[in-house]
Protein backbone atom coordinates (compact mmCIF):
# COMPACT_ATOMS: atom_id res chain seq x y z
CA UNK A 1 0.00 0.00 0.00
CA UNK A 2 1.52 3.28 -0.78
CA UNK A 3 1.44 5.78 1.92
CA UNK A 4 -0.14 8.91 -0.25
CA UNK A 5 -1.68 9.02 -3.25
CA UNK A 6 -2.65 11.65 -4.53
CA UNK A 7 -5.09 12.32 -8.13
CA UNK A 8 -5.64 15.15 -10.15
CA UNK A 9 -6.10 17.53 -6.54
CA UNK A 10 -7.46 20.89 -7.59
CA UNK A 11 -7.73 23.79 -4.93
CA UNK A 12 -9.38 26.91 -5.86
CA UNK A 13 -9.67 30.47 -3.52
CA UNK A 14 -12.18 32.85 -4.76
CA UNK A 15 -11.74 31.25 -8.47
CA UNK A 16 -8.08 31.26 -8.23
CA UNK A 17 -6.26 28.20 -8.79
CA UNK A 18 -3.79 27.94 -5.65
CA UNK A 19 -3.35 23.69 -7.00
CA UNK A 20 -3.81 23.01 -10.11
CA UNK A 21 -4.14 18.87 -10.85
CA UNK A 22 -1.38 17.41 -9.11
CA UNK A 23 -0.52 13.47 -9.36
CA UNK A 24 1.52 12.07 -6.92
CA UNK A 25 2.44 9.42 -4.42
CA UNK A 26 4.89 8.72 -1.63
CA UNK A 27 5.82 4.93 -0.45
CA UNK A 28 5.84 3.85 3.09
CA UNK A 29 9.25 4.90 4.88
CA UNK A 30 10.35 7.07 2.00
CA UNK A 31 11.37 10.89 2.99
CA UNK A 32 9.37 13.48 -0.04
CA UNK A 33 10.34 16.53 -0.65
CA UNK A 34 7.74 18.98 -1.68
CA UNK A 35 9.51 22.12 -3.16
CA UNK A 36 8.18 25.31 -4.32
CA UNK A 37 8.44 28.84 -4.10
CA UNK A 38 6.63 31.27 -1.88
CA UNK A 39 2.66 30.97 -3.16
CA UNK A 40 3.01 27.72 -5.33
CA UNK A 41 0.68 25.61 -3.19
CA UNK A 42 2.63 23.56 -1.16
CA UNK A 43 0.65 24.88 1.76
CA UNK A 44 -2.40 24.44 0.43
CA UNK A 45 -1.12 20.99 -0.46
CA UNK A 46 -0.38 20.04 2.81
CA UNK A 47 -3.65 21.69 4.57
CA UNK A 48 -5.62 18.84 1.89
CA UNK A 49 -3.50 16.10 2.52
CA UNK A 50 -3.44 16.74 6.35
CA UNK A 51 -7.59 17.42 6.24
CA UNK A 52 -8.03 20.84 7.35
CA UNK A 53 -9.12 21.94 3.45
CA UNK A 54 -11.27 20.48 1.29
CA UNK A 55 -10.34 20.39 -2.32
CA UNK A 56 -12.07 21.63 -5.20
CA UNK A 57 -11.53 18.40 -6.90
CA UNK A 58 -9.66 15.24 -7.14
CA UNK A 59 -8.70 12.97 -4.59
CA UNK A 60 -5.95 11.91 -2.32
CA UNK A 61 -5.25 9.20 0.68
CA UNK A 62 -2.97 9.01 3.39
CA UNK A 63 -2.41 5.63 4.80
CA UNK A 64 -5.56 4.42 2.54
CA UNK A 65 -7.58 7.35 4.56
CA UNK A 66 -9.76 9.73 1.56
CA UNK A 67 -8.74 13.43 3.12
CA UNK A 68 -12.38 14.61 2.79
CA UNK A 69 -14.26 11.22 3.34
CA UNK A 70 -12.28 9.41 6.12
CA UNK A 71 -10.77 12.78 8.11
CA UNK A 72 -11.38 11.07 11.38
CA UNK A 73 -9.52 8.08 10.89
CA UNK A 74 -6.89 9.62 8.80
CA UNK A 75 -6.13 12.16 12.32
CA UNK A 76 -4.40 8.84 13.89
CA UNK A 77 -2.13 8.36 11.29
CA UNK A 78 -0.41 11.60 10.71
CA UNK A 79 1.40 13.90 12.63
CA UNK A 80 2.25 17.46 11.11
CA UNK A 81 5.21 19.62 12.12
CA UNK A 82 4.26 23.29 11.40
CA UNK A 83 6.07 26.33 10.10
CA UNK A 84 4.73 28.54 12.91
CA UNK A 85 5.38 27.75 16.61
CA UNK A 86 1.91 26.62 17.07
CA UNK A 87 2.45 26.36 20.79
CA UNK A 88 0.14 27.17 23.81
CA UNK A 89 3.24 29.21 25.35
CA UNK A 90 1.54 29.93 28.60
CA UNK A 91 1.61 26.17 29.30
CA UNK A 92 4.98 24.14 29.93
CA UNK A 93 5.67 21.59 26.95
CA UNK A 94 5.21 18.39 29.55
CA UNK A 95 1.39 20.46 29.70
CA UNK A 96 1.56 20.77 26.25
CA UNK A 97 2.09 17.39 25.31
CA UNK A 98 -0.01 16.15 28.18
CA UNK A 99 -2.79 17.84 26.82
CA UNK A 100 -2.10 16.18 22.88
CA UNK A 101 -2.06 13.20 24.42
CA UNK A 102 -5.46 13.25 25.80
CA UNK A 103 -6.65 14.17 22.41
CA UNK A 104 -4.54 11.12 20.98
CA UNK A 105 -5.68 9.14 24.08
CA UNK A 106 -1.66 8.05 24.60
CA UNK A 107 -0.51 7.46 27.95
CA UNK A 108 1.35 9.99 30.27
CA UNK A 109 4.59 8.04 29.82
CA UNK A 110 4.36 8.58 26.34
CA UNK A 111 4.99 11.84 26.57
CA UNK A 112 7.80 11.58 28.49
CA UNK A 113 9.10 9.45 26.02
CA UNK A 114 8.88 11.69 23.22
CA UNK A 115 10.91 14.41 25.51
CA UNK A 116 13.60 12.57 25.95
CA UNK A 117 13.44 11.69 22.25
CA UNK A 118 13.93 15.76 21.26
CA UNK A 119 16.12 16.16 24.58
CA UNK A 120 13.34 18.37 25.98
CA UNK A 121 13.27 16.70 29.50
CA UNK A 122 15.31 19.62 31.66
CA UNK A 123 13.40 21.98 30.45
CA UNK A 124 10.02 20.04 30.41
CA UNK A 125 8.53 22.18 33.46
CA UNK A 126 9.17 25.26 31.96
CA UNK A 127 6.79 27.61 30.28
CA UNK A 128 7.65 27.27 26.13
CA UNK A 129 6.68 31.04 26.15
CA UNK A 130 10.61 31.04 27.40
CA UNK A 131 11.99 28.60 25.11
CA UNK A 132 14.38 29.47 22.10
CA UNK A 133 13.30 29.04 18.27
CA UNK A 134 14.68 25.40 18.18
CA UNK A 135 13.85 24.21 21.54
CA UNK A 136 10.26 24.89 20.05
CA UNK A 137 10.89 23.36 17.31
CA UNK A 138 11.76 20.09 19.03
CA UNK A 139 8.59 20.49 21.17
CA UNK A 140 6.49 20.41 17.56
CA UNK A 141 8.13 17.62 16.70
CA UNK A 142 7.99 15.76 19.73
CA UNK A 143 4.09 16.69 19.63
CA UNK A 144 3.54 15.33 16.26
CA UNK A 145 5.33 11.77 17.09
CA UNK A 146 3.30 11.45 20.39
CA UNK A 147 0.55 9.42 18.34
CA UNK A 148 3.27 7.25 16.59
CA UNK A 149 1.76 8.46 13.08
CA UNK A 150 2.79 6.52 10.10
CA UNK A 151 2.83 9.69 8.23
CA UNK A 152 4.81 12.86 9.20
CA UNK A 153 4.36 16.12 7.56
CA UNK A 154 7.28 18.67 8.19
CA UNK A 155 6.68 21.94 7.09
CA UNK A 156 9.70 23.76 6.89
CA UNK A 157 10.88 22.35 9.91
CA UNK A 158 14.59 24.00 9.79
CA UNK A 159 13.18 27.33 9.02
CA UNK A 160 14.99 30.46 10.59
CA UNK A 161 16.92 27.28 13.25
CA UNK A 162 20.53 27.76 14.02
CA UNK A 163 23.23 25.00 12.41
CA UNK A 164 23.76 23.03 15.26
CA UNK A 165 19.37 22.59 15.47
CA UNK A 166 18.66 22.05 12.12
CA UNK A 167 21.72 19.39 12.04
CA UNK A 168 19.66 18.04 15.06
CA UNK A 169 16.20 17.95 13.41
CA UNK A 170 17.63 16.85 10.52
CA UNK A 171 18.99 13.77 11.99
CA UNK A 172 15.81 13.39 13.73
CA UNK A 173 13.83 13.28 10.52
CA UNK A 174 16.74 10.73 8.99
CA UNK A 175 16.12 8.26 12.05
CA UNK A 176 12.49 8.65 11.55
CA UNK A 177 12.67 7.18 7.88
CA UNK A 178 15.02 4.89 8.55
CA UNK A 179 12.11 3.34 11.28
CA UNK A 180 9.47 3.09 8.40
CA UNK A 181 7.97 6.77 8.58
CA UNK A 182 6.72 8.91 5.64
CA UNK A 183 8.20 11.71 5.61
CA UNK A 184 6.50 14.57 3.53
CA UNK A 185 9.01 17.27 3.13
CA UNK A 186 8.69 21.14 2.35
CA UNK A 187 11.67 23.27 3.08
CA UNK A 188 13.38 26.34 1.13
CA UNK A 189 16.60 24.67 1.12
CA UNK A 190 17.31 23.31 -1.71
CA UNK A 191 20.67 21.18 0.51
CA UNK A 192 18.48 20.07 2.95
CA UNK A 193 16.28 18.73 0.37
CA UNK A 194 18.76 17.23 -1.52
CA UNK A 195 20.58 15.43 1.86
CA UNK A 196 17.04 14.08 2.48
CA UNK A 197 15.12 13.07 0.31
CA UNK A 198 14.22 9.98 -1.56
CA UNK A 199 12.58 11.49 -4.21
CA UNK A 200 11.43 15.75 -4.89
CA UNK A 201 8.54 17.28 -6.58
CA UNK A 202 8.67 20.58 -7.79
CA UNK A 203 5.60 22.60 -7.57
CA UNK A 204 5.29 26.06 -9.30
CA UNK A 205 2.04 27.70 -9.78
CA UNK A 206 0.00 24.82 -8.34
CA UNK A 207 1.39 22.62 -11.24
CA UNK A 208 4.27 20.17 -10.48
CA UNK A 209 6.67 20.72 -12.79
CA UNK A 210 9.15 18.02 -12.05
CA UNK A 211 9.05 15.04 -9.86
CA UNK A 212 11.96 12.73 -9.27
CA UNK A 213 14.92 11.84 -7.07
CA UNK A 214 17.52 14.65 -6.64
CA UNK A 215 20.13 13.01 -8.79
CA UNK A 216 17.94 12.24 -12.15
CA UNK A 217 16.76 15.58 -11.82
CA UNK A 218 20.18 17.13 -11.72
CA UNK A 219 21.27 14.77 -14.48
CA UNK A 220 17.65 15.65 -16.44
CA UNK A 221 17.62 19.67 -15.66
CA UNK A 222 21.76 20.05 -15.38
CA UNK A 223 24.21 21.03 -17.54
CA UNK A 224 27.11 19.18 -15.84
CA UNK A 225 28.11 17.24 -12.51
CA UNK A 226 28.38 20.43 -10.29
CA UNK A 227 24.49 21.21 -10.97
CA UNK A 228 22.96 21.48 -7.79
CA UNK A 229 19.52 20.82 -6.73
CA UNK A 230 19.27 24.74 -6.42
CA UNK A 231 20.31 25.13 -10.07
CA UNK A 232 17.28 22.83 -11.34
CA UNK A 233 14.99 24.44 -9.24
CA UNK A 234 15.85 27.99 -10.09
CA UNK A 235 15.56 26.30 -13.80
CA UNK A 236 11.89 25.22 -13.39
CA UNK A 237 10.85 27.89 -11.53
CA UNK A 238 12.85 30.65 -12.53
CA UNK A 239 13.32 31.85 -9.11
CA UNK A 240 16.48 32.27 -6.62
CA UNK A 241 16.19 30.95 -2.74
CA UNK A 242 18.56 31.35 0.44
CA UNK A 243 20.99 28.59 0.62
CA UNK A 244 20.07 26.68 3.03
CA UNK A 245 22.18 25.82 6.25
CA UNK B 1 -19.45 10.59 24.67
CA UNK B 2 -15.86 10.36 22.79
CA UNK B 3 -17.49 13.92 21.85
CA UNK B 4 -17.21 15.30 25.64
CA UNK B 5 -14.58 14.09 26.10
CA UNK B 6 -12.57 15.40 23.64
CA UNK B 7 -14.41 18.44 24.32
CA UNK B 8 -13.68 18.48 28.31
CA UNK B 9 -9.92 17.97 27.00
CA UNK B 10 -10.10 21.09 25.31
CA UNK B 11 -12.15 22.87 27.90
CA UNK B 12 -10.11 21.50 30.54
CA UNK B 13 -6.97 22.94 28.98
CA UNK B 14 -8.65 26.28 28.67
CA UNK B 15 -9.84 26.61 31.70
CA UNK B 16 -6.06 26.51 33.17
CA UNK B 17 -4.60 28.10 30.55
CA UNK B 18 -7.39 31.29 30.65
CA UNK B 19 -6.31 31.89 34.07
CA UNK B 20 -2.96 32.33 33.60
CA UNK B 21 -4.12 34.88 30.71
CA UNK B 22 -4.03 38.18 32.18
CA UNK B 23 -6.87 40.17 30.48
CA UNK B 24 -9.23 37.17 31.69
CA UNK B 25 -7.79 37.52 35.17
CA UNK B 26 -8.82 41.50 35.16
CA UNK B 27 -12.20 40.34 33.82
CA UNK B 28 -12.75 38.02 36.52
CA UNK B 29 -11.80 40.64 39.00
CA UNK B 30 -13.69 43.51 37.40
CA UNK B 31 -16.81 40.94 37.34
CA UNK B 32 -16.94 40.38 40.99
CA UNK B 33 -15.83 43.93 41.42
CA UNK B 34 -19.31 44.76 39.83
CA UNK B 35 -21.60 42.06 41.52
CA UNK B 36 -20.48 42.70 44.60
CA UNK B 37 -20.94 46.25 43.92
CA UNK B 38 -24.60 45.85 42.66
CA UNK B 39 -25.58 43.53 45.75
CA UNK B 40 -24.34 45.93 48.04
CA UNK B 41 -25.93 49.15 46.64
CA UNK B 42 -29.13 47.09 46.80
CA UNK B 43 -28.92 46.79 50.38
CA UNK B 44 -29.69 49.17 53.47
CA UNK B 45 -26.00 50.26 54.48
CA UNK B 46 -25.67 51.16 57.87
CA UNK B 47 -23.96 54.84 56.94
CA UNK B 48 -27.62 55.23 54.65
CA UNK B 49 -29.23 58.08 56.55
CA UNK B 50 -32.27 58.68 54.42
CA UNK B 51 -35.10 56.26 55.13
CA UNK B 52 -37.31 55.86 52.12
CA UNK B 53 -41.64 54.99 53.71
CA UNK B 54 -43.79 54.30 51.25
CA UNK B 55 -47.28 54.91 54.07
CA UNK B 56 -50.73 54.06 54.04
CA UNK B 57 -52.32 56.23 56.18
CA UNK B 58 -56.03 55.39 57.06
CA UNK B 59 -56.76 58.42 59.08
CA UNK B 60 -54.87 61.13 57.58
CA UNK B 61 -52.42 62.01 60.16
CA UNK B 62 -50.48 64.54 61.17
CA UNK B 63 -47.40 62.50 60.57
CA UNK B 64 -46.43 63.15 57.41
CA UNK B 65 -47.03 67.10 57.70
CA UNK B 66 -43.77 66.83 60.53
CA UNK B 67 -40.26 68.04 59.83
CA UNK B 68 -38.86 65.18 58.66
CA UNK B 69 -35.03 65.82 59.37
CA UNK B 70 -32.99 64.24 62.38
CA UNK B 71 -30.71 65.43 64.90
CA UNK B 72 -28.55 62.71 64.18
CA UNK B 73 -28.65 63.32 60.29
CA UNK B 74 -31.83 60.87 59.57
CA UNK B 75 -34.02 62.07 57.16
CA UNK B 76 -37.35 60.61 56.18
CA UNK B 77 -38.53 60.46 52.89
CA UNK B 78 -42.67 59.13 52.61
CA UNK B 79 -44.36 57.82 49.74
CA UNK B 80 -47.78 57.98 50.47
CA UNK B 81 -50.36 55.27 48.86
CA UNK B 82 -54.12 55.15 48.70
CA UNK B 83 -54.23 51.62 50.00
CA UNK B 84 -52.60 48.82 51.33
CA UNK B 85 -51.85 47.18 47.74
CA UNK B 86 -50.26 50.24 46.43
CA UNK B 87 -48.36 50.21 49.09
CA UNK B 88 -46.95 46.86 48.95
CA UNK B 89 -46.57 47.82 45.23
CA UNK B 90 -44.48 50.64 45.93
CA UNK B 91 -42.20 48.33 48.37
CA UNK B 92 -40.11 47.46 45.37
CA UNK B 93 -37.87 50.51 45.94
CA UNK B 94 -38.55 51.27 49.70
CA UNK B 95 -36.86 50.16 52.76
CA UNK B 96 -39.64 50.08 54.97
CA UNK B 97 -43.79 50.34 54.41
CA UNK B 98 -45.61 51.48 57.40
CA UNK B 99 -49.73 51.96 57.91
CA UNK B 100 -50.84 54.45 60.01
CA UNK B 101 -53.72 53.50 62.09
CA UNK B 102 -56.45 55.57 61.54
CA UNK B 103 -56.69 56.65 65.51
CA UNK B 104 -53.09 57.48 65.07
CA UNK B 105 -53.54 61.33 66.47
CA UNK B 106 -55.73 60.45 68.75
CA UNK B 107 -53.07 58.25 70.47
CA UNK B 108 -50.55 60.82 70.62
CA UNK B 109 -52.78 63.37 72.58
CA UNK B 110 -54.04 61.26 74.95
CA UNK B 111 -49.85 60.53 75.68
CA UNK B 112 -50.60 56.77 74.82
CA UNK B 113 -47.65 54.55 73.12
CA UNK B 114 -48.69 54.83 69.19
CA UNK B 115 -47.96 51.26 67.37
CA UNK B 116 -47.30 51.26 63.71
CA UNK B 117 -47.52 48.13 61.75
CA UNK B 118 -43.91 47.95 59.38
CA UNK B 119 -43.67 46.46 56.05
CA UNK B 120 -40.66 45.04 54.98
CA UNK B 121 -39.28 43.50 51.51
CA UNK B 122 -39.11 39.35 52.15
CA UNK B 123 -35.55 40.00 51.25
CA UNK B 124 -34.86 41.79 54.60
CA UNK B 125 -36.37 38.51 56.70
CA UNK B 126 -33.68 37.85 58.38
CA UNK B 127 -33.38 41.30 59.85
CA UNK B 128 -36.78 41.72 61.31
CA UNK B 129 -35.78 42.17 64.84
CA UNK B 130 -32.69 44.60 63.89
CA UNK B 131 -35.00 46.59 61.86
CA UNK B 132 -38.06 47.05 64.23
CA UNK B 133 -35.25 48.53 66.30
CA UNK B 134 -33.90 50.55 64.55
CA UNK B 135 -37.12 52.09 62.55
CA UNK B 136 -39.33 52.49 66.22
CA UNK B 137 -36.18 53.97 67.59
CA UNK B 138 -35.80 56.77 64.58
CA UNK B 139 -39.56 57.24 64.63
CA UNK B 140 -39.35 57.85 68.08
CA UNK B 141 -36.90 60.60 67.48
CA UNK B 142 -39.54 61.90 65.34
CA UNK B 143 -42.47 62.39 67.17
CA UNK B 144 -40.98 63.00 70.28
CA UNK B 145 -42.07 60.05 72.36
CA UNK B 146 -42.26 56.39 72.20
CA UNK B 147 -43.38 54.21 69.06
CA UNK B 148 -43.20 50.85 68.41
CA UNK B 149 -43.10 49.70 64.74
CA UNK B 150 -43.98 46.36 64.51
CA UNK B 151 -42.96 44.23 62.04
CA UNK B 152 -43.98 40.85 62.96
CA UNK B 153 -44.88 38.75 60.14
CA UNK B 154 -44.89 41.60 57.42
CA UNK B 155 -42.95 40.64 54.93
CA UNK B 156 -43.61 41.82 51.25
CA UNK B 157 -42.75 39.71 48.40
CA UNK B 158 -42.73 41.58 45.43
CA UNK B 159 -45.26 40.92 42.46
CA UNK B 160 -44.25 39.96 39.28
CA UNK B 161 -44.69 43.32 37.85
CA UNK B 162 -42.80 45.76 40.24
CA UNK B 163 -39.24 45.95 39.62
CA UNK B 164 -37.65 45.38 42.77
CA UNK B 165 -34.35 46.51 42.05
CA UNK B 166 -31.53 45.78 39.93
CA UNK B 167 -30.60 42.77 41.40
CA UNK B 168 -31.52 40.43 38.73
CA UNK B 169 -30.78 42.91 36.10
CA UNK B 170 -26.95 41.70 37.82
CA UNK B 171 -27.23 38.12 36.58
CA UNK B 172 -27.89 39.05 33.23
CA UNK B 173 -24.73 41.34 32.91
CA UNK B 174 -22.59 38.73 34.86
CA UNK B 175 -23.22 36.07 32.58
CA UNK B 176 -23.28 37.84 29.63
CA UNK B 177 -20.16 39.58 30.33
CA UNK B 178 -17.96 36.92 31.88
CA UNK B 179 -19.43 34.66 28.68
CA UNK B 180 -18.54 37.31 26.26
CA UNK B 181 -15.58 38.17 27.38
CA UNK B 182 -14.11 34.57 27.48
CA UNK B 183 -15.56 32.36 25.14
CA UNK B 184 -14.35 34.69 21.56
CA UNK B 185 -11.08 35.22 23.53
CA UNK B 186 -10.21 31.50 23.38
CA UNK B 187 -10.97 31.41 20.17
CA UNK B 188 -9.50 33.83 19.05
CA UNK B 189 -6.16 33.30 20.41
CA UNK B 190 -6.17 29.65 19.01
CA UNK B 191 -6.41 30.99 15.64
CA UNK B 192 -4.04 34.02 15.91
CA UNK B 193 -1.54 31.29 17.78
CA UNK B 194 -2.46 28.80 14.64
CA UNK B 195 -3.25 26.24 17.66
CA UNK B 196 -6.21 25.60 15.93
CA UNK B 197 -4.79 24.31 12.70
CA UNK B 198 -2.73 21.49 15.70
CA UNK B 199 -6.21 21.22 16.78
CA UNK B 200 -7.89 20.06 14.19
CA UNK B 201 -5.64 17.51 12.45
CA UNK B 202 -5.50 16.00 16.36
CA UNK B 203 -8.64 13.50 16.53
CA UNK B 204 -10.27 16.84 17.37
CA UNK B 205 -13.08 18.44 14.95
CA UNK B 206 -14.18 21.54 14.71
CA UNK B 207 -17.35 21.38 16.49
CA UNK B 208 -15.51 19.74 19.45
CA UNK B 209 -13.12 22.49 19.45
CA UNK B 210 -16.14 25.08 19.51
CA UNK B 211 -18.17 22.46 22.38
CA UNK B 212 -14.74 22.77 24.46
CA UNK B 213 -15.05 26.35 24.60
CA UNK B 214 -18.27 26.57 25.43
CA UNK B 215 -17.15 24.22 28.11
CA UNK B 216 -14.73 26.71 29.43
CA UNK B 217 -17.12 28.81 29.07
CA UNK B 218 -19.79 27.29 30.91
CA UNK B 219 -17.51 26.98 33.85
CA UNK B 220 -16.79 30.76 34.40
CA UNK B 221 -20.11 31.43 33.68
CA UNK B 222 -20.91 28.74 36.68
CA UNK B 223 -18.43 30.32 38.71
CA UNK B 224 -19.99 33.94 38.48
CA UNK B 225 -23.61 32.42 38.73
CA UNK B 226 -22.39 30.80 41.78
CA UNK B 227 -21.21 33.86 43.22
CA UNK B 228 -24.18 36.28 42.43
CA UNK B 229 -26.41 33.48 43.95
CA UNK B 230 -24.19 33.44 47.01
CA UNK B 231 -24.56 36.99 47.68
CA UNK B 232 -28.59 37.39 46.49
CA UNK B 233 -30.21 33.92 47.49
CA UNK B 234 -32.42 36.25 49.55
CA UNK B 235 -33.86 37.62 46.85
CA UNK B 236 -35.18 33.97 45.41
CA UNK B 237 -38.69 32.75 45.76
CA UNK B 238 -38.99 30.03 43.04
CA UNK B 239 -35.40 28.57 42.96
CA UNK B 240 -36.51 26.35 40.15
CA UNK B 241 -37.28 29.14 38.30
CA UNK B 242 -34.13 30.70 39.09
CA UNK B 243 -31.92 27.90 37.95
CA UNK B 244 -34.16 27.94 35.34
CA UNK B 245 -33.54 31.82 34.35
CA UNK B 246 -29.66 31.35 34.87
CA UNK B 247 -29.72 28.15 32.93
CA UNK B 248 -31.74 29.56 29.83
CA UNK B 249 -29.44 33.06 30.75
CA UNK B 250 -26.02 30.92 30.37
CA UNK B 251 -27.26 29.05 26.91
CA UNK B 252 -27.91 32.19 25.46
CA UNK B 253 -25.09 33.89 26.65
CA UNK B 254 -22.35 31.26 25.73
CA UNK B 255 -24.20 31.05 22.35
CA UNK B 256 -23.68 34.95 21.43
CA UNK B 257 -20.31 34.54 22.71
CA UNK B 258 -19.57 31.30 20.52
CA UNK B 259 -20.73 33.34 17.61
CA UNK B 260 -18.56 36.35 18.33
CA UNK B 261 -15.99 33.83 18.60
CA UNK B 262 -16.32 31.77 14.90
CA UNK B 263 -16.66 35.49 13.05
CA UNK B 264 -14.35 37.05 14.82
CA UNK B 265 -10.42 36.89 14.42
CA UNK B 266 -8.40 39.89 15.38
CA UNK B 267 -8.65 41.72 18.89
CA UNK B 268 -9.57 44.44 16.95
CA UNK B 269 -12.83 43.10 15.60
CA UNK B 270 -13.22 41.82 19.15
CA UNK B 271 -13.80 45.02 20.60
CA UNK B 272 -15.68 46.32 17.88
CA UNK B 273 -18.51 44.08 17.59
CA UNK B 274 -18.61 42.47 21.47
CA UNK B 275 -19.45 46.03 22.88
CA UNK B 276 -21.78 46.81 20.71
CA UNK B 277 -23.59 43.58 21.21
CA UNK B 278 -23.39 43.74 24.55
CA UNK B 279 -24.75 47.18 24.88
CA UNK B 280 -27.51 46.47 22.75
CA UNK B 281 -28.41 42.88 24.17
CA UNK B 282 -28.55 44.82 27.85
CA UNK B 283 -29.39 48.63 28.12
CA UNK B 284 -32.86 47.81 26.24
CA UNK B 285 -33.53 44.88 28.80
CA UNK B 286 -32.81 47.50 31.39
CA UNK B 287 -34.98 50.35 30.32
CA UNK B 288 -37.75 47.43 29.13
CA UNK B 289 -39.68 48.43 32.52
CA UNK B 290 -38.88 51.96 32.52
CA UNK B 291 -42.61 53.50 33.37
CA UNK B 292 -42.02 56.01 31.39
CA UNK B 293 -41.26 54.28 28.23
CA UNK B 294 -43.29 54.76 24.93
CA UNK B 295 -45.80 51.66 23.80
CA UNK B 296 -43.97 51.24 20.87
CA UNK B 297 -40.76 50.85 22.68
CA UNK B 298 -41.87 48.94 25.16
CA UNK B 299 -43.01 46.41 22.58
CA UNK B 300 -40.24 46.05 20.59
CA UNK B 301 -37.73 45.73 24.08
CA UNK B 302 -39.82 43.10 25.13
CA UNK B 303 -39.18 40.53 22.05
CA UNK B 304 -35.06 40.74 23.10
CA UNK B 305 -34.16 37.56 24.36
CA UNK B 306 -32.63 39.85 27.23
CA UNK B 307 -35.52 41.13 28.14
CA UNK B 308 -37.38 38.07 28.05
CA UNK B 309 -34.20 36.54 30.25
CA UNK B 310 -34.81 39.42 32.96
CA UNK B 311 -38.69 39.15 33.48
CA UNK B 312 -37.82 35.21 34.17
CA UNK B 313 -35.28 36.21 36.59
CA UNK B 314 -37.51 38.80 37.88
CA UNK B 315 -40.15 36.47 38.32
CA UNK B 316 -37.89 34.21 40.33
CA UNK B 317 -37.76 36.76 43.07
CA UNK B 318 -41.53 37.02 42.91
CA UNK B 319 -44.76 36.08 44.26
CA UNK B 320 -45.45 33.76 41.23
CA UNK B 321 -45.16 33.88 37.41
CA UNK B 322 -47.57 34.54 35.18
CA UNK B 323 -47.99 31.47 32.86
CA UNK B 324 -48.95 32.54 29.90
CA UNK B 325 -46.04 35.47 30.66
CA UNK B 326 -43.60 32.99 31.53
CA UNK B 327 -43.96 30.75 28.42
CA UNK B 328 -43.73 33.73 26.05
CA UNK B 329 -40.61 34.48 27.45
CA UNK B 330 -39.17 31.47 27.45
CA UNK B 331 -40.27 30.77 23.38
CA UNK B 332 -38.57 34.00 23.06
CA UNK B 333 -35.09 33.15 24.83
CA UNK B 334 -35.14 29.57 23.68
CA UNK B 335 -36.12 30.11 20.47
CA UNK B 336 -32.86 32.77 20.02
CA UNK B 337 -30.56 30.68 21.65
CA UNK B 338 -31.25 27.54 18.94
CA UNK B 339 -31.11 30.32 16.23
CA UNK B 340 -27.92 31.39 17.55
CA UNK B 341 -26.16 27.93 18.13
CA UNK B 342 -28.11 27.02 14.14
CA UNK B 343 -25.49 30.01 13.10
CA UNK B 344 -22.52 28.83 14.95
CA UNK B 345 -22.85 25.14 13.49
CA UNK B 346 -23.38 26.58 10.38
CA UNK B 347 -20.16 28.70 10.97
CA UNK B 348 -18.25 25.93 12.10
CA UNK B 349 -19.17 23.05 9.32
CA UNK B 350 -18.17 25.78 7.00
CA UNK B 351 -14.74 25.98 8.42
CA UNK B 352 -12.81 23.38 6.12
CA UNK B 353 -13.92 24.80 2.94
Amino acid sequence: MKAIIVQDLTRNYNGLRAVEGISFDVEPGEIFGFLGPNGAGKTTTIKMLTGQLRPTSGTAQVMGCDVVEERQALKPQIGVVFENHNLYERLSARDNLRFYARLYRVKKARVEEVLAHVGLTDRAQDKVGTYSNGMKQRLLIARALLHKPKVLFLDEPTKGLDPNVARDIRAIATELADQGMTIFLTTHYMEEADQLSDRVAIINQGRIVALNTPEHLKVEYGEDERTTLEDVFVHLTGRHLGRGS
Amino acid sequence: MDNLYIAWAIGSKDIVDALKNKNTRTNIIMLVFIVVFFYWSSTPRPFDKKIDVAIYDEGHSSLTDLPTELEDGYRFAFHEASSLQEMERMMGYKQLGVVIPPDFDQVLEAGGEPELAGYILWVHRTKVSDLELKYSEKFSELLGRPVRVDIGENLVIPQPDVETSTVHFTILFAVLWMAVTIVPHLMMEERQTRTMEALLVSPASAGQVVMGKALAGAFYVLLSGGLFFALNWAYVTHWGLALLAFLCTALFSIGIALLLGVFVSNPKQMTLWMIPIVVLLLVPAFFAQEPNLTANLKAIFSWLPTTALLEITQFSFSTHAPLSQLLTNLAIALGSTVVVYAIVIWKVRRSDR
